[in-house]
């Protein structure tokens, strides 16, 4: 299921700028406007970003240092909205917050399976949201 | 003309999303972009520009460190994920505080916000003296009057002959405002009138019989500014 949010683009001819329904739709309207161009742009560097970003965070669990899990989710936090995952930016802030409290890497185990989880979710729907792109240019 | 700009963030697509906006807007020039805050500082070491668009939390230098080693300042637009640093924005004058993600239209309101705070410093930097508020009415005080100023927590002082003013200020906010050909900060805690000065002493200056310290970062700055012999 997709929303349309405009039916003229700026960045390219004779394309609709819409979305998965599952993606924040009205955040995504509010940074893109009609610039599918900047878009397909995003999406594509969200999907070879975002799998070696959530492999930093990872090592940074493994590794137990709190301060250094935190920056990693505070850089990556942001980055989520950039495609309408707006829900695991809001997860990401939650963790970044608690990492504050913390006294040891486990404490924050909960949060941090949820982000993960929650992650796996979504990077298939940018996936498929890329690859529409590219079918919709081709 | 267009307003020159630097996007300073160690995160790709935060960069990448600024420099689309700054293309957009139209009334904005991109001179580079940066991924830490000693690149910027190695850029701006030789280059002027009139907007900073900085991120505060970046591996090495923080984005504040980066503004306390600025020569001079542009306009600064924190780009943060966080809402923690509004009191250290607030302290170090920036502009406009964008938390990230970055709507457009936020972005907009930003530029506008800076474009009209540019046309007020062109007014104020022609003229010869500065309006100040205290005790509840702004007084005209001539820069040639002004002795030096003194930072006194959220509030500065400033110094002429005759008498002295308290306003509620920072010293940052202060040096903008100033003719910086005439007036230098010498310390985090003063700003001195340079024609003012009687004597210079080792890490002091003197102005009428007030000593004031010289900072040593600064030191060079001083020196390099009098016409010594």
């Amino acid at each position: 299921m997709y929303v349309i949010l405009s039916a003229n683009t700026t960045g390219m001819e004779n394309s609709n700028l819409f979305f998965d329904q599952r993606l924040d739709n009205e955040f995504l309207q509010s940074i893109y406007e009609n610039d599918m161009e900047h878009a397909m742009i995003i999406f594509g560097q969200f999907l070879k970003m975002a799998p070696e970003l959530m492999q930093d965070i990872d090592e940074s669990y493994q590794a137990g240092v709190v301060e250094d899990f935190r920056k990693k989710v505070h850089k990556l936090k942001p980055v989520f909205s950039f495609v309408g995952l707006t829900e695991l930016t809001r997860k990401a802030e939650v963790l970044e917050t608690k990492c504050k409290e913390a006294s040891e890497i486990y404490d924050l185990s909960d949060l941090y399976i949820e982000l993960k989880n929650q992650y796996s979710l979504g990077f298939p729907i940018i996936e498929k949201e890329v690859k529409r792109f590219e079918k919709q240019v081709n | 003309m267009k307003l020159k700009c630097i996007i300073v963030d160690d995160e790709p697509l935060a960069r990448n999303f600024l420099e689309r906006y700054c293309e957009k807007q139209g009334s904005l020039e991109v001179m580079g972009l940066f991924p830490d805050s000693e690149t910027a500082l190695n850029y701006l070491a030789g280059n002027e520009i009139d907007i900073l668009f900085l991120d505060v939390e970046m591996p090495g230098n923080s984005g504040f460190e980066l503004l306390d080693k600025l020569q001079y300042m542009p306009k600064v637009i924190l780009t943060t994920s966080k809402t923690d640093y509004a009191f250290d924005a607030f302290q170090y004058n920036v502009t406009d505080y964008l938390k990230k993600p970055i709507s457009y239209n936020r972005f907009q309101e930003s530029i506008h916000k800076i474009t009209e705070s540019l046309n007020n410093t062109t007014v104020e930097t022609n003229k010869e003296d500065i309006f100040i508020k205290t005790d509840g009415k702004f007084i005209r005080l001539s820069y040639q009057d002004i002795l030096y100023i003194e930072s006194m927590g959220d509030y500065v002082k400033y110094f002429t002959m005759a008498k002295h003013y308290l306003t509620h200020s920072t010293l940052k906010a202060v040096e903008e405002k100033m003719n910086p050909k005439q007036f230098m900060k010498v310390h985090r805690s003063y700003i001195v009138n340079m024609s003012k000065i009687v004597d210079i002493q080792d890490n002091t200056i003197v102005i009428e019989s007030k000593v004031i310290p010289i900072s040593k970062a600064l030191k060079s700055d001083v020196m390099g500014r009098i016409n010594a012999v």
